[in-house]
């Protein structure tokens, strides 16, 4: 299996874990993650596998969700060996009305020595924010 | 026609607001997804007539409000280990001229071909940076 394909796996089974600590752990020391469609007051941009750490033990302190998949929709392989693009599904239930979610999603992941160096996440930001507000209805 | 020509033409048609001759690329049992689409909305079109449909409205709806793509900023493609299939991200400069407002917009789509035609194509669109181009303006479609 290439590098990049395994640590689609590997980010599979931290999510069906629901262990967000350890998605962090995927990311290369000086790895960037982005979220092109980051809505205003959420970051752009984070610098470094510490920066990253922060962030997710912060979401998964703050989450009012229960994650329980990452569904695979496809998966790309790319001329480049080192990028894979992604077309996933996530899903789980709200914590508070036990209402099920899917959240579809697409990345480009640039791999390299088993560790994300690039990750460009575009993410429904309009579905998530309305997760959150049925969380706190 | 490639994916990568393909798209390069799509792009420059849907900047002249040809609604006609971009729906001519696609061929007549193509599938168009939105998958971030907001509720109230299309997630998938199926045809190139029901595509030509729908971005017809679109683009009117566009030109009515003010809002027009100023430029495109770096196109990266991916060729990916299927011939048919690429992935393209890109950043498009827009404006929305009657209410004097601007930003980047970032896209990515998933476009397959089959024979010179577009067969799929997958539109993941950031709705609210859009949206709030459009803001102020009726309808208020975040489409719009």
């Amino acid at each position: 299996m290439s590098e990049p394909r395994e640590v689609v796996e590997r980010l599979q089974r931290c999510i069906r874990r629901d262990d967000r600590a350890s998605v962090a752990e995927l990311l290369a020391a000086d790895g960037v993650v982005e979220w092109p469609f980051a809505v205003p007051g959420a970051p752009r941009r984070l610098e470094g596998r510490e920066a990253f750490r922060e962030f997710m033990a912060r979401s998964a302190a703050a989450s009012t969700l229960q994650l329980e998949d990452l569904r695979v929709v496809a998966i790309h392989e790319t001329a480049d060996p080192e990028v894979i693009v992604m077309e996933t599904a996530t899903c789980g239930t709200v914590t508070a009305t036990g209402h099920h979610f899917e959240l579809p999603a697409i990345a480009v992941l640039r791999v390299r020595g088993g560790e994300i160096v690039s990750w460009r996440d575009y993410v429904n930001t309009l579905a998530r924010t309305q997760l959150t507000a049925e969380s706190a209805s | 026609m490639s994916p990568r020509e393909l798209f390069d033409r799509a792009h420059r048609l849907v900047r002249d607001y040809d609604v006609d001759g971009f729906a001519e690329l696609f061929a007549p049992d193509a599938v168009m997804q939105y998958p971030f689409a907001p509720a109230g909305s299309p997630r998938r079109l199926e045809g190139q007539e029901a595509i030509r449909a729908f971005l017809a409205t679109g683009v009117e709806r566009a030109r009515l409000s003010g809002r027009r793509i100023r430029g495109l900023g770096p196109v990266v493609v991916h060729e990916t280990s299927d011939p048919e299939v690429i992935v393209v991200e890109f950043d498009q400069e827009e404006e929305n001229t009657a209410a004097g407002r601007s930003r980047q917009v970032s896209f990515i789509q998933v476009i397959r071909v089959r024979d010179g035609r577009i067969v799929s194509y997958r539109d993941y669109m950031d709705y609210p940076a859009l949206g709030e181009l459009s803001a102020g303006f009726p309808p208020s479609d975040p489409v719009a």
